[in-house]
C-alpha cells in the first residue's frame, strides 16, 4: 500500500515538473498556411508588446512561457489564464487568437490565409489617341 | 349676387365650349378614306360608278364612307364589298420604252395625269389624262407600309405601286357584282431592263486595292490601329516618323497609334515595349497610361513591384485629370496596387533574409525592416483613402493589420 502511494506521489511530482518551466507554463504555437505548410516568415506578438517574435523558420513553431511588456511588467503564462496573441506573416492576413493556458499540452496550430491580391477586378482605363484640342477663344470680349 | 354668378358661369361656358368642341381635320379622316378601293387604289370604277375618297350614298341617299363594305343603315353591299378583287388592270396603249439613260425610278409626281396632286390619287391614264376608263396609276401613292412610292416609267406604265412589273391578273369572283376587266398587260420596263443589261459592257474591271504603307494621316490610321490591323509597312513608316519627329506632341500622337495597334493585336510584349518607351522617353503626364502600365506590371512577379510603385506614383501625381467616380475608383485602385506591390517586396525580403546567414543576413534584416515600413505606410494610405472615399475597407484593413502587426495602428 505504501509502495503504491509512493509511486503515485512520484508520478505527480515528475509530471508537474515536466509541465512547468522555469517561470511559467510553456505554450507552443505552430503557424501554417491553409495547406498545413509551415510559414517560416510568421511573427507572433502580444497586443501590448513592442517586440515581435519570429517563429522557427523550419517548422513554423514558437514556444514561450513569459512575455516582457514595454513598461517592464511580465506576462507569465499560468494555467487558467487567457492569452491573447497576434500572429502575422508577410502576404498573409493577421489573426488575433485567444488561448486559455492549460496545465500541460499547450500546443496548438494557427492557420493563416493568404491575401487575395485580386487585380482582375480593377477596371483598366482606355487608351486614347492624341488629338489637338481646339484653342478656346472665349465667347466674351473685354470686361467692359 | 345669384345673377352675377350666373353670368360668370355663362361667360365661362362660352369661353370653354368652343375649345372643347373644336375639331381638327384629322377627326374627319374616317369619312374620307385615302384608299377606298379594295385593290388598294385611291380611286376605281366599280360597275360604272367611280369610287373615290368622297363619301358615297346608300339607296336612301344617306352619306357613307366610301370604304364601307356594307351600308350602315340597310346592310346592302356597297361597291367596296369584296376584299378579293385583284389590282385593276390597265388596258390602254403602252408608250414606247424610255431610254435607259434616265434613272430607273421616276420621281414622285411624274408626268402621268394628275401625278402632281398633293393627295395621292390614282388617275386613269389610258388617254394620258384623268378621264374615264379603268382606273390606273400615274402619280405617287401611299403603299401599305406607309412609304410613298412612285410608279416606274412615265406616261402611266403598268407596274405595281412598288415599281415591279405587273403580271396578268387572274379574275377572281366571277359571280360578283364587281367587274374589274382583266386584260393582259405587257410588262413595262422590260426594255429598260435590257438596256441596262447592255450597259454592263461598259463596266470596267476594277483593280484590287493596293496595300498602302503611307502613314501621313494619323487619323486615317486610327480605325486600323483600333482593330490591330495596321500593315507592317505602316508600322515601320510610323516608327520612322517617330524617330524623325521634332515635336514632342507629334511623337506622342504617333506613339499612341502604335501602342493601340499593338494592344488590339494582342501583342503584349510589343505593347509593353512601346508603352515603356512612351512613358520613359516621350510623355508620362497621362495618368491613364501610367495606371495602365502599373496595372500590367502588377500582374507580373515581385521583380516588377518597384515598377508598379513607380508608375502608380506618377499616375497619382496627375490624378486631378480624373473626375467624379472615375477619380475615386482609379485613385483607390492605384493605392491598392502600390500597397500590394510593397507587401510583395516585403515578403520577398523576408524570405531572402531567412535564407541568408552571416553578414548578409544582418544587411537583409535591415532591408526587411525598411520594406516592412514602406508596406505599412502604403497600406495605411490605402486604408485612409478608402475610408475617406467611402470605399470598401475590408481589404485595406487586412493589409494594414498584416503589415503593422497590430490592429491598433490601423484603427481610426
Amino acid at each position: 500500500m505504501s509502495s503504491r502511494m509512493m509511486w503515485a506521489l512520484a508520478a505527480v511530482m515528475v509530471t508537474g515538473c515536466a509541465a512547468k518551466g522555469k517561470t511559467g507554463t510553456p505554450v507552443t504555437v505552430f503557424v501554417t498556411d491553409t495547406e498545413a505548410t509551415a510559414i517560416s516568415t510568421a511573427v507572433i506578438r502580444h497586443p501590448d508588446e513592442a517586440e515581435r517574435h519570429r517563429v522557427n523558420s523550419v517548422d513554423g513553431s514558437w514556444t514561450e512561457e513569459v512575455l516582457y511588456m514595454p513598461d517592464g511588467s511580465e506576462i507569465t503564462f499560468r494555467p487558467g489564464e487567457m492569452l491573447v496573441l497576434e500572429i502575422s506573416a508577410p502576404g498573409y492576413e493577421t489573426q488575433v487568437i485567444q488561448y486559455q493556458v492549460r496545465r500541460r499540452k499547450n500546443e496548438f496550430n494557427v492557420q493563416l490565409v493568404r491575401h487575395d491580391f485580386d487585380d482582375e477586378a480593377i477596371e483598366e482605363p482606355m487608351m486614347s489617341f492624341g488629338r489637338d484640342n481646339p484653342r478656346d477663344l472665349g465667347g466674351g470680349g473685354p470686361a467692359n | 349676387m345669384r345673377t352675377r354668378s350666373l353670368r360668370l358661369s355663362l361667360l365661362g361656358l362660352c369661353l370653354v365650349a368652343p375649345v372643347a368642341l373644336a375639331a381638327g381635320l384629322s377627326d374627319y379622316e374616317p369619312i374620307f378614306p385615302t384608299n377606298p378601293c379594295q385593290d388598294g387604289w385611291a380611286a376605281c370604277i366599280v360597275n360604272g360608278d367611280s369610287v373615290t375618297a368622297d363619301p358615297t350614298k346608300d339607296a336612301a341617299g344617306r352619306p357613307l364612307p366610301s370604304d364601307l363594305r356594307v351600308g350602315w343603315f340597310d346592310l346592302e353591299a356597297t361597291a367596296a364589298l369584296s376584299p378579293f378583287v385583284e389590282l385593276s388592270a390597265y388596258d390602254g396603249e403602252l408608250d414606247a420604252p424610255e431610254p435607259p439613260a434616265e434613272a430607273p425610278v421616276a420621281s414622285g409626281g411624274g408626268d402621268g395625269g394628275g401625278g402632281g396632286d398633293a393627295r395621292p390619287v390614282a388617275v386613269a391614264s389610258n388617254d394620258g389624262g384623268g378621264g374615264g376608263g379603268q382606273a390606273s396609276q400615274g402619280g405617287s401613292r401611299r403603299d401599305p407600309g406607309g412609304e410613298t412610292t412612285a410608279p416606274a416609267g412615265a406616261g402611266g406604265g403598268a407596274t405595281t405601286p412598288s415599281g415591279r412589273p405587273m403580271f396578268t391578273p387572274t379574275p377572281v369572283g366571277q359571280g360578283s357584282d364587281l367587274t374589274a376587266t382583266p386584260t393582259t398587260p405587257t410588262p413595262v420596263g422590260s426594255g429598260t431592263t435590257v438596256a441596262q443589261l447592255d450597259n454592263t459592257a461598259a463596266i470596267q474591271p476594277v483593280a484590287p486595292p493596293v496595300a498602302n504603307d503611307s502613314c501621313d494621316d494619323l487619323v486615317a490610321l486610327e480605325p486600323a490601329a483600333l482593330m490591330g490591323r495596321m500593315l507592317p509597312g505602316q508600322v515601320k513608316c510610323l516608327e520612322g516618323r517617330l524617330s524623325g519627329a521634332d515635336l514632342q506632341t507629334e511623337k506622342d500622337k504617333i506613339s499612341r497609334v502604335l501602342m493601340q495597334n499593338a494592344e488590339a493585336a494582342g501583342n503584349k510584349s510589343e505593347w509593353e515595349r512601346l508603352i515603356k518607351r512612351h512613358l520613359e522617353d516621350i510623355d508620362r503626364s497621362d495618368p491613364n497610361l501610367c495606371f495602365k502600365y502599373a496595372l500590367h506590371l502588377s500582374r507580373g512577379g515581385v521583380g516588377r513591384a518597384w515598377g508598379v510603385i513607380k508608375w502608380a506614383d506618377y499616375a497619382l501625381e496627375n490624378k486631378q485629370q480624373w473626375t467624379g467616380s472615375t477619380y475615386k475608383a482609379r485613385v483607390n485602385a492605384l493605392y491598392q496596387l502600390r500597397a500590394e506591390a510593397a507587401v510583395k517586396l516585403w515578403e520577398d525580403a523576408n524570405a531572402k533574409m531567412l535564407a541568408a546567414s552571416g553578414d548578409d543576413r544582418s544587411k537583409l534584416e535591415a532591408d526587411e525592416v525598411k520594406l516592412r515600413g514602406m508596406a505599412k505606410d502604403y497600406s495605411r494610405e490605402w486604408l485612409d483613402y478608402a475610408r475617406a472615399a467611402g470605399e470598401d475597407i475590408k481589404k485595406p484593413m487586412a493589409l494594414c493589420v498584416s503589415t503593422a502587426g497590430s490592429k491598433k495602428f490601423c484603427e481610426e
